[in-house]
């Protein structure tokens, strides 16, 4: 996977780019907008992590124009304005995530990572399926090795995250944002507690335990690897 | 100064008066002298001239029948005077000696008519009277102007006093604050003046600032006291793991005691960014028309398990399917409320408390209510917790930024909502009482 970061200060983009490519991916850097947008349109990157401010060209414009040029990788913002409003700017510019300054990395690789996957699951399935839990979207319903499950609807929508999201990393910021609607940070770990409660559904009785936990991070749903 | 005015009016009145006899007077007087000439010729007039000097022991009147030469014949005048009368034969001229020597200047206004024999008629009034009622309205006027004059002058200087000494009063309030002392206020004389209604207004003005700046002040305490102890234990951690000899399992746990450290620093500070804003925010742009109960039904179902664990029982109540309580405002900050609320009750309510969230709708408005039977907060706090991070004594220990109320309130404040912290007897209720929205049906 090959990333272009577009970062203009200079000690945040060297411990960006170290930690993606220590995560294993193949990082390009550029330090203002017209570069970025250059390198952007002319190399075949997978995705670009790009700041919302930048000189020569503002990160805003940089996504548009992209986007007018017809270039469809996911595109995740930075930016230090956290603001509702701020983001619903972002993702309207053609961004396909925002995230707020200061940020855990370990956030950016799980959203970076979603952003990735994303395109290669569509969004008509009908039936979601992981290891030996079977979902149904139609019907509602979820079956572990064949056995019914039975869940609350808000339980049922954090499990198809999960499964929508299998192997990879899913923060409790994501979970919050995608399966709430919550755009805050609500200080108590209610994300943990919900978890838990599905977890008991979907776990209890088996010997492997789907939901991990990854420590500093968030959550993930063991894929069928 | 208006004395002076009506003084020269009474002046002006007067003489026009006066003149206005004094021709009427010489006018009739000449007609009848011009009778007698006519009938009887010069020798009737020279008696009846005679007759009327004779008779008259003052000098109101003048009369001097003289040759065409200007010999005087008879009459209570030696000269004929040397002024030229006008075309309409008046003159005024000054006697300079008279027959008894009784005065020496007098002025006279005369009438000069010549007669059909050659002869000339002049008959005239002696005007002193009237030239000393003009030098007695001179003088009063005089000396009423200068009575004004004074009199304005005086006033003057003791208005500007007065003015001066109460603009004082303002410029001592203002170096007063000016030195650092914000609880100057302008005295307010009690005259309900313009000068009062500034001091008010300026008073009004100062009591805000002072406000604000208490306010920024006991944030920047705050944010020393509750950011200060943070960072200090992230600094002392670093610093200990690195004085050792540490293997690199206790400078992973290091590390990560010092993430966590720096994301309690940074919710604080979020917390407080997200007041700031909320604070100088220009409402309603994002203000849409929100079902409250709806909101409050979903922090209700986010916050269950939570207070599950606790033992503790939450409980919504809404106002019926068949009632929106509806709210213009926010989506994200209502949200944010009511689970800073619920989430408040939570932390803040023992193991075992039941926790009730009600959305209610009276008379078109809506109603939102966290009530608990925890501990509470006794009265005389419950002002305070509303300020940004009031954390009661006995709730230190508990995790948290200590902003979750001063959020609300910046929220309920932004949404012209009223909001009251209540008694529960036991426990808190919470009150967040929303403005009428126009679409809300009545209540069934």
């Amino acid at each position: 996977m090959r990333l272009l970061v577009v970062e203009d200060d200079a000690e945040a983009a060297a411990y960006l780019v170290k930690g993606l490519r220590e995560s294993g991916y193949v990082v390009d850097h550029a330090d203002n907008g017209m570069d970025g947008l250059y390198m952007a349109t002319n190399e075949p990157y997978d995705a670009v992590v790009l700041d919302r401010m930048l000189p020569r060209l503002d990160g805003l414009a940089v996504v548009e124009t992209l986007r007018k040029a017809g270039k469809q990788m996911p595109v995740l913002i930075l930016s230090a304005l956290g603001e509702v409003d701020a983001r619903v700017q972002g993702l309207r510019a053609g961004g396909d995530d925002y995230l707020a300054k200061p940020y855990a990395f370990s956030e950016l690789l799980a959203r970076l990572e979603a952003l990735l996957r994303r395109r290669e699951g569509s969004s008509q399935q009908t039936r979601l399926h992981v290891a030996d839990l079977d979902m149904d979207l139609l019907a509602r319903t979820v079956t572990r090795a064949g056995r019914p499950i039975v869940l609350q609807p808000r339980e049922f929508r954090l499990l198809e995250y999960l499964m929508r999201h299998a192997g990879q990393v899913v923060t409790r910021t994501m979970l919050l944002e995608h399966v709430w609607d919550y755009h805050f940070d609500p200080q108590t770990n209610v994300i943990d507690v919900h978890v838990s409660r599905l977890r008991q559904k979907i776990d209890k009785d088996f010997d492997t335990s789907l939901i991990q936990t990854v420590r500093g991070a968030g959550y993930r749903l063991r894929g069928s690897d | 100064m208006l004395s002076s005015v009506v003084l020269g009016l009474v002046f002006v009145t007067t003489a026009t008066l006066i003149d206005h006899q004094t021709v009427t007077a010489i006018n009739t007087e000449m007609a009848g002298l011009q009778d007698i000439h006519q009938r009887g010729g010069p020798g009737a007039l020279v008696k009846a001239l005679e007759r009327r000097v004779a008779g008259y022991q003052g000098y109101h009147h003048v009369y001097l029948l003289a040759t065409r030469d200007g010999e005087p014949m008879v009459g209570n005048l030696h000269h004929w005077p040397r002024v030229e009368p006008d075309s309409t034969g008046w003159l005024r001229f000054t006697v300079e000696d008279d027959t008894d020597q009784r005065r020496d200047l007098w002025p006279v206004q005369a009438r000069v008519v010549p007669l059909a024999s050659g002869l000339r008629l002049m008959v005239g009034r002696d005007m002193t009277e009237r030239s000393n009622f003009a030098q007695i309205m001179e003088q009063s006027l005089a000396f009423a102007l200068a009575a004004a004059l004074i009199l304005g002058i005086l006033g003057g200087v003791v208005m500007s006093r007065n003015l001066l000494r109460r603009l004082d009063a303002v410029n001592r309030t203002a170096a007063t604050i000016l030195a650092g002392d914000l609880s100057g206020r302008v005295p307010v004389s009690g005259a309900g003046d313009e000068f009062d209604r500034l001091a008010a207004n300026l008073n009004t003005m100062l009591d805000r600032i002072q406000k604000l700046i208490m306010a920024m002040r006991s944030v920047t305490d705050n944010v020393a006291h509750d950011l200060r102890s943070p960072l200090n234990r992230l600094r002392s951690r670093l610093e200990i793991t690195l004085v050792g000899k540490p293997d690199m399992d206790e400078y992973q746990a290091s590390l990560q005691g010092a993430l966590e450290d720096i994301d309690t620093i940074l919710q604080t500070f979020n917390a407080l960014l997200s007041i700031a804003r909320i604070e100088g925010r220009n409402a309603t742009e994002t203000f849409e028309p929100l079902d409250i109960a709806e909101i409050a039904e979903g922090t209700v179902e986010l916050y269950e398990p939570v207070a599950d664990e606790r033992d503790q029982h939450l409980t919504f109540d809404g106002p019926g399917a068949a009632v929106a309580a509806l709210v213009n405002g926010d989506r994200h900050l209502l949200m944010q409320t009511a689970a800073n609320l619920v989430d408040n009750a939570i932390k803040y309510a023992p193991q075992g408390a039941r926790i009730a969230v009600r959305v209610s709708v009276t008379d078109g408005t809506a109603r939102l209510e966290v009530a608990d039977d925890g501990p509470g907060i006794p009265e005389e706090h419950r002002h305070t917790v509303l300020d940004r991070f009031v954390r009661l004594e006995q709730s230190r220990h508990t995790s948290g930024t200590g902003l979750g109320l001063s959020l609300v309130a910046a929220v309920a404040e932004l949404h012209g909502a009223v909001l009251a912290l209540e008694d529960n007897d036991p426990g808190l209720r919470v009150v967040m009482t929303f403005v009428r929205h126009p679409q809300v049906r009545a209540n069934a």
